[in-house]
């Protein structure tokens, strides 16, 4: 083993993260003189810093902060259950059919069209897909762990839950992951909520002559990847595409959102996609 | 006034929220400093541990009891920070394209004794911000390589180097303020 190996892997050395190799490094480190001050002093600099970070002072008034605060979300969060029970005794009392009509949702059909009726032909791809499964489809009431849906998409594009999840705004959790099959055109579909905000990572085989840049002009460039963004009928969509394929994230949680999360999951994303279209 | 008479035992919701308690608000020192170091401002700080417990709270169903309450409750921190800073900032900073060798070698390495607390918070504080995390978790919170990637949703391997090239920027940020004392030369290497 020579000091070069022991100085380059010392701080695998310092975190025990070195596995296997430990053994021979503590032996040299007992005979080497010059490889035992650089471990003294990496070893004393790390001390120093631990000593330092640890004596930040922490507020007084932070912990009855932070406690009233659960108390009072651990109270709010019982009025919805009280306006269920309040809006089921109005809808006996004033008529359940009147209020069923009046708060009725649009149909999928109505979204659909509304949405994609005036969108780029681009931007239509993604929004239909986006509509008719995250907004539409009924999801079990306890969303399934990420390991299973990771598996429901198989070894290619299982990766793309963790990525959604890891880069989704804060709050939103996925709870959908599956292929789907939408107006003749297939789909990877990821879809992460929390409440009525909704995220769906679209991805579907690229068309002969599609390309987002025939219809809009790229925001920005992320990871050597020019990225696109429109607004259509109030949904937020970003996206890019490949050689062989179209990705969107589309939501309604905001333009800045939306845009921060897919520039965030593109370096990713790519590395996916390189696996895939070699 | 209470809204829901006592029954005169504590309620499932109550005692899951003790659980919290119990489990959680240990935490709330390292959390702060962690927050604080990286935003670099107390009302930011506050305001992300606040939210990181919050988030902690509401999702308190799915933690799976006996794992990592520490490592899980720093991965909501970190999601809170960056999430701040998406607003603060509008994009978050990302990227890397450092090498594992080239941050190990050829960096000074400055004597811990000699510098003050204020050159290692100032040396700490000028580390970009991907990689003073990495540094935060490993070196001051003692997260393993493994934790550490699972907070920050990072493979492994980005851990490392990240956490090679942090050392490295900070080791020549205090070999910058030991040269201004005159214990460490130009160009000196140990």
């Amino acid at each position: 083993m020579t000091c070069e190996w022991v100085r380059v892997h010392m701080d695998r050395y310092l975190d025990r993260e070195l596995g296997p190799a430990t053994e021979a490094v503590t032996q040299h480190l007992a005979g080497c003189t010059e490889c035992s001050a650089l471990q003294v002093s990496r070893q004393s600099l790390r001390q120093k810093l631990r000593g330092v970070a640890d004596s930040v002072s922490v507020p007084g008034h932070l912990s009855a902060r932070v406690r009233a605060s659960l108390d009072h979300q651990s109270t709010a969060s019982r009025w919805p259950q009280l306006l269920a029970v309040a809006a089921a005794v109005l809808a006996v009392v004033f008529g359940g059919g009147q209020l069923a009509k009046r708060f009725r949702p649009e149909s999928e059909d109505t979204v659909l069209t509304r949405a994609t009726r005036h969108a780029l032909p681009i931007l239509r791809v993604g929004l239909q897909d986006h509509i008719h499964c995250a907004m539409f489809q009924k999801y079990p009431a306890k969303a399934p762990t990420l390991e299973a849906l990771t598996a429901e998409l198989g070894k290619d594009f299982g990766g793309l839950v963790r990525i959604v999840q890891t880069h989704v705004p804060l709050g939103l959790h996925v709870i959908e992951a599956h292929r789907c099959q939408f107006k003749d055109r297939k789909y990877i579909h990821v879809v992460a909520r929390n409440g009525d905000k909704l995220i769906s990572l679209v991805i579907t085989p690229r068309g002969k002559g599609e390309a987002f840049e025939n219809d809009l002009q790229s925001v920005v460039t992320e990871a050597g990847t020019r990225l696109f963004a429109a607004n259509p009928e109030g949904f937020q969509v970003a996206g890019f595409e490949t050689g062989h394929y179209l990705a969107y994230l589309i939501s309604n949680t905001g333009d800045a959102e939306n845009m921060a999360a897919m520039r965030a999951m593109t370096p990713e994303l790519r590395e996916v996609f390189s696996r895939v279209e070699i | 006034m209470l809204i829901f008479p006592s029954t005169g035992r504590a309620s499932r919701a109550q005692m899951r929220r003790s659980e919290f308690d119990a489990d959680a608000l240990p935490h709330l020192d390292d959390l702060y400093r962690t927050a604080m170091r990286l935003t670099g401002d107390p009302t930011r700080a506050e305001d992300a541990v606040q939210e990181t417990f919050l988030q902690a709270w509401k999702s308190f169903e799915r933690f799976e009891p006996g794992t990592n309450c520490r490592a899980w409750l720093f991965k909501i921190l970190f999601h809170c920070v960056n999430h701040q800073r998406r607003k603060w900032f509008r994009f978050p900073l990302m990227g890397e394209n450092e090498e594992y060798l080239e941050a190990n070698l050829a960096s000074p390495e400055p004597v811990a004794a000699a510098l003050t607390d204020q050159d290692i918070l100032a040396a700490l504080d000028r580390i970009p911000l991907e990689f003073k995390a990495v540094v935060l978790l490993v070196d001051v919170e003692e997260f393993a390589y493994r934790d550490a990637a699972e907070i920050l949703g990072v493979p492994i391997g980005t851990v490392m180097s990240r956490l090679s090239r942090g050392r490295k920027l900070l080791r020549e940020q205090l070999a910058g303020a030991a040269r201004a004392y005159g214990i460490l030369k130009d160009n000196q290497q140990q």
